[in-house]
């Protein structure tokens, strides 16, 4: 890398520095197998659901509705987990509702996360009125019950996908700016930093270059570790009535659609229930055991 | 120290100031509250008679000004939807909110406590990833399921707790559980951690060497100073608890702030909302406000920042 | 030795303590007989609604269930049969009269009624009731325009006098139970002695129950007085209104005995009927529609071919069974159910057949022989919680003729903005509104519906416009309801609405409640049957 010495204007190369990360051997050992592959198992679901079913997650048919799973007596192999109230068949909406799910949860942390982080990023390398004013907006935007701000949100706009992501990352962005932040003020004062000043580096290069690789570790922990949480948001979302429209299928909006079946048609909210349980389950774990690996200092997350 | 204090106290008016004013823009933007008010059949007059007489047609900076001068009087005015005064409506909730939300943290820290220490004392083993799992269940399960099905195993199915509502102290049972659950995994976390420090310090360590038992040195040093960040941590969930229990509060017929904000922003009640979110906002900043305070004053570096 | 007791005193003791016995025995006999005459027991009814729970019926609005409770604590000034017709021997009034004029009406007041604190119901009540009602903020008998309204006159105290601006032929229906809130009596000097705020938290009434407690967001509670002047010696010691927005709680709640009787979905009904429970419908009580909005601007919709079209695309009883299921009827014409016939309705016309191809060559003659894209709205409720499926049902329907329809929810208070502002030509919108069988009610709903000038309208046509001034302006109620026929006809030839049907309301009972008929009056569901021996 190359920058410009203010003081003699001549070109001179720095030093890579680059923190290492810490991957714990003994961490290693223990990666959590079963979480990892559900993990995978549930992207390349959402990814190949065109492929994966025959039947389409939107199209109604309604004498066929509320079939019991193939295992019951009224149940058939045509409709392996039964169908839904609209005569759908539950398999094919679980699989959709993956994609719609994962999509849904990845969109709304990197955008949450992302304006988070960028926004910690600078809080914390900057200080003084533009830490103090972004704090205060931290503060809050968390003072605020997070499912009433997402509805708010929906409410306002109406629902889409679209608008559920950006709820769901209305209310992230605090959350990871704190946190970001905390972790720059705890290495901006670190030689390397200070280094890089006295050369001269402008402040974003010294964010893009030298902070940001080493919030690296606790960003990626906190996004595995959040995961869980927005598929959750959405489910309760979906719950009030403000979550992703129909027809789309989503795992929340099963659940929320089921709950009312519970005792005559329990696979309507079981299976979306199982399958959010199983899916949030591993990403916390992974999530988990990705902290232990990259540092356990990081443990108030 | 003083002006530390007064900067942020100076800090968290304006902070609160900026919420009500978003909150009141918000909140008018969003419908006016006299379409649902009134039957399908009212005409137009009807309408815009009503919405004169609650003071709406007024231009939205004189609406803002007599909402504030009147709030800091302590009259939030009243709710649109029955005239009744906003005040009165919350005062009416917000014990049932506090009590459920502190019996639920209570019930949480019951959860995370055999989970925390068995986690740290058998740390590596099967037992260490059960209670991790377990704890972290309650982060991975939808509140409003987990509240249903306890509803039909333990309230329909075997009879031992009432299905909903206030009244007894079981009432508090199932709600409380299924709030408390969600935030046992953190609590878990931290009291596991802080525990496991705890135990590789050298003053545990010159202990065991000493002969001390095992069990004294875990329940006197470990657990007591792993207790604070807990309890830090649950105060501050707390206010959030008061009015983010909507999905119980809806579940378990618990008539708390949550429900009442959630119908303010169906109805489009302004007042409502208003009040509610000034207030929770309120305790949770004089909460932020109060630990940046008990920090600051353990550790003066952090005044001049 | 001692002798026994009995054996010293025994004759004379022997009479008392047979005569003792028989004391007992017919006491004992009697005591039931007079045990009947007094109210025991509780009833619980767990509502996914309780409203604002103010208890003033001025301050509210009592659809969705609010009418229920406040029909327990106050009385009507003018009574009602089950049947949604008027009563003299129901209300406060046993009788009424219009003046020659038709700008008066007066009313004769029953004699020894009394409120919950023993004060006796006089005229000065009524006055200042109505007055109440008539005030600008108040909510309600606003349809009716209190531009009409001069004031209230008492002359007695058994007989008030309306005074009127311009004739109103259905004056006695705006305040009877048949209706709304309207027309309830509260009392007069202690509303004004404490004030509103002190009134909602202590009310008092002439209703067959008192007010014990009202916790907001969670329940309200009454206490049954000792004999009222109508409904005799109620048959429940205390009626507890319990606030369980959720359904499933609810059911369980009817399993563990926690509610007696609950608010029960359509879909669930052949469910808690297996279960052993007893099911109540309100029959026919909603109709549903899918409006088509803003009809005169330049979108398909504004060509009657294919607003028929529509109509012919959707299977009304598959809707019916599979959405609805099986608990409703297909109608000819929103917004006029079934009950409308009693208002003047056509009874004559046939709901709209399922006739997709028919729906495709009258497309095709419209010019769009490859349908059209619009969108469709879609929002929940508590008490039509098949909403969203209807929307996608219909969206459905509508794609297999080729109409393709965006489905887009939106909260409903969101939603009436934009109908407002006009911000939705030619899209759908699913709705509801109560079946009503008062014509004069049926006029001032088609005409914040139809008529051009009004904010929600979804047509601007002349003819109908002139029609509904008409029926409003008429002085004879024959007159009314003829229009009310014609203006049936109008809708149902020109199709202005996407109809659906008319749906039950239902609630489940346990033991506690073998018999009830639901009536058909507005937003109520005859609880006062209930509570009656």
């Amino acid at each position: 890398m190359n920058s410009t010495n203010m003081a003699t204007g001549k070109l001179v190369k720095e030093a890579p520095v680059v923190r290492p990360v810490r991957w714990r051997l003994a961490a290693l050992r223990r990666v959590p197998v079963v979480p990892l592959a559900i993990i995978i198992l549930m992207v390349l679901t959402a990814v190949l659901a065109d492929v994966l079913t025959p039947y389409s997650p939107v199209n109604i048919s309604l004498p066929e509705r509320l079939r019991p799973p193939f295992w019951e007596q009224a149940g058939s192999l045509a409709h392996p987990l039964g169908t839904d109230p609209m005569g759908r068949d539950l398999l094919t909406r679980l699989i959709y509702g993956a994609r719609v799910s994962l999509l849904v949860g990845f969109l709304g942390l990197f955008l949450g996360g992302g304006v988070g982080a960028a926004l910690g990023l600078i809080a914390g390398y900057a200080g003084g009125r533009v830490d103090t004013f972004l704090m205060r907006l931290t503060d809050t935007t968390l003072a605020f019950p997070i499912i009433l701000l997402a509805i708010l949100f929906v409410v306002i706009l109406g629902g889409s996908l679209m608008i559920v992501v950006f709820a769901i990352a209305l209310v992230l962005w605090a959350r990871f700016a704190r946190v970001i932040r905390g972790e720059v003020l705890s290495i901006r004062e670190r030689d390397f930093v200070a280094q890089a000043r006295i050369a001269g580096s402008s402040p974003r290069r010294i964010i893009l270059v030298h902070l940001l690789p080493n919030v690296l570790n606790t960003l990626v922990v906190l996004l595995s570790l959040q995961v869980g949480w927005v598929i959750i948001v959405e489910a309760s979302l979906s719950f009030l009535g403000a979550g992703v429209p129909p027809p789309t299928p989503t795992w929340g909006s099963m659940i929320a659609e089921g709950r009312n079946y519970i005792a005559s048609a329990w696979w309507v909210s079981f299976f979306p229930g199982l399958a959010i349980l199983v899916t949030v389950l591993a990403f916390n774990l992974f999530g988990d055991w990705l902290r232990d690996a990259l540092d356990p200092t990081l443990r108030q997350l | 120290m003083q002006r530390y204090i007064l900067r942020r106290f100076f800090q968290s008016v304006l902070a609160l100031l900026a919420l009500s004013m978003l909150i009141f823009l918000m909140s008018r933007l969003t419908g006016d509250p006299t379409m649902l008010m009134l039957p399908d059949d009212a005409s137009q007059e009807d309408i815009a008679q009503l919405r004169h007489a609650l003071g709406l047609d007024q231009p939205l900076p004189v609406q803002y000004w007599v909402f504030l001068s009147r709030a800091v009087q302590g009259d939030f005015g009243r709710s649109i939807k029955g005239q009744m005064p906003v005040l009165d409506m919350i005062t009416e909730r917000l014990p049932h909110s506090f009590r459920l939300a502190a019996v639920s943290l209570c019930m949480a820290v019951l959860l995370a406590f055999p989970l925390g220490v068995v986690a740290a004392v058998k740390k590596g083993t099967a037992l260490d990833t059960l209670a991790n799992i377990i704890a972290v269940l309650g982060q991975s399960l939808p509140q409003f399921w987990v509240g249903i099905v306890l509803i039909q195993i333990f309230a329909v199915h075997l009879r031992w707790l009432p299905v909903a509502g206030v009244g007894s102290v079981w009432h508090y049972v199932l709600p409380s559980f299924t709030l408390g659950w969600f935030m046992v995994a953190g609590m878990m976390r931290l009291l596991r951690s802080s525990m496991l420090d705890i135990m590789g310090s050298e003053f545990v360590k010159f202990a065991r060497i000493k002969g001390v038992p095992d069990g004294r040195v875990i329940w006197k040093h470990a657990l007591r100073n792993a207790l604070i960040p807990v309890l830090t941590f649950g105060a501050i969930y707390l206010a959030g608890l008061i009015t983010g229990a909507i999905l119980v509060e809806t579940v378990f017929a618990w008539p708390g702030l949550g429900q009442l904000i959630y119908q303010g922003i169906v109805f489009r009640d302004f007042p409502v909302v208003q009040a509610v979110v000034l207030l929770t906002a309120g305790i949770v900043i004089s909460v932020n406000l109060l630990v940046d305070i008990i920090y600051a004053y353990l550790d003066p570096r952090i005044r001049y920042e | 030795m001692q002798r026994t007791f009995w054996a010293m005193h025994g004759q004379r003791w022997r009479i008392v303590y047979q005569l003792m016995v028989i004391l007992l025995l017919g006491g004992g006999l009697a005591l039931p007989v007079l045990a009947q005459d007094k109210p025991t027991g509780e009833l619980r009814i767990a509502l996914a609604f309780l409203g604002a729970q103010r208890l003033i019926p001025w301050n509210e609005d009592p659809s969705g269930g609010v009418k229920q409770y406040q029909l327990l604590i106050y009385d009507h000034l003018v009574g009602c049969t089950e049947d949604g017709q008027l009563s003299s021997e129901n209300g406060i009034a046993q009788s009424w009269e219009e003046s020659a004029d038709k700008l008066s009406w007066t009313f004769h007041l029953r004699p020894n009624i009394q409120f919950h604190d023993g004060t006796a119901l006089t005229a000065d009540d009524v006055k200042f009731s109505i007055d109440s009602f008539l005030d600008p903020k108040s909510i309600g008998l606003l349809s009716t325009g209190r531009a009409a309204y001069q004031g209230v006159e008492v002359q007695n105290p058994s007989t008030v006098v309306i005074h009127l601006n311009q004739p109103v032929i259905f004056l006695p229906w705006n305040f009877s139970c048949a209706t709304l809130s309207d027309g309830m009596i509260l009392p007069s000097k202690y509303f004004q002695q404490v004030g509103a705020d002190a009134f909602a938290k202590k009310p008092i009434g002439s209703g067959p129950y008192r007010v014990v407690k009202n916790s907001a967001g969670s329940l309200i509670q009454l206490e049954a007085v000792e004999r009222h002047w109508r409904d005799g010696v109620p048959k429940f010691k205390t009626v507890t209104f319990l606030l369980v927005p959720e359904e499933s709680t609810r059911l369980a709640q009817l399993h563990t005995g926690e509610a007696d009787i609950i608010a029960v979905s359509r879909e669930k009904v052949p469910e808690v009927k297996a279960a052993g429970f007893n099911v109540f419908s309100k029959l026919n009580d909603q109709v549903i529609v899918v409006y088509m909005q803003q009809q005169w601007e330049a979108v398909p919709v504004r060509d009657k071919r294919v607003r028929q079209a529509l109509n012919l695309a959707l299977d009304k009883d598959a809707i019916m069974q599979f959405v609805f299921a099986g608990q409703g009827v297909p109608v000819p014409m929103y917004p006029i159910g079934s009950y409308g016939v009693a208002g003047g309705a056509d009874a004559t016309l046939q709901p709209y057949p399922y006739d997709p191809q028919k729906a495709r060559q009258l497309l095709a003659e419209a010019g769009y022989p490859n349908g059209f894209e619009t969108k469709i709205y879609s929002f929940v409720t508590a008490d039509l919680p098949e909403f969203p499926r209807l929307t996608e049902a219909v969206a459905d329907y509508l794609g297999k003729v080729g109409v393709k329809a965006k489905i887009v929810s939106m909260d409903r208070a969101a939603i009436s903005i934009k109908r407002q502002a006009r911000t939705l030509p030619g899209e759908l919108l699913p709705w509801s509104t109560p079946n009503r069988s008062v014509a004069s009610q049926i006029v001032t709903l088609i005409n914040a519906l139809h008529h051009s000038a009004s904010q929600f309208t979804s047509t601007m046509v002349p003819e109908l416009d002139q029609m509904i001034e008409r029926a409003l302006t008429a002085t004879d109620v024959h007159e009314v309801e003829r229009l009310v026929g014609e203006m049936h006809r109008f809708l149902y030839d020109n199709a202005h609405n996407i109809t659906i049907g008319e749906i039950h309301t239902n609630y489940a009972a346990n033991k506690k409640v073998m018999v009830w008929d639901l009536g058909r009056n507005l937003y109520d569901n005859n609880l006062r049957s209930v509570i009656r021996r």
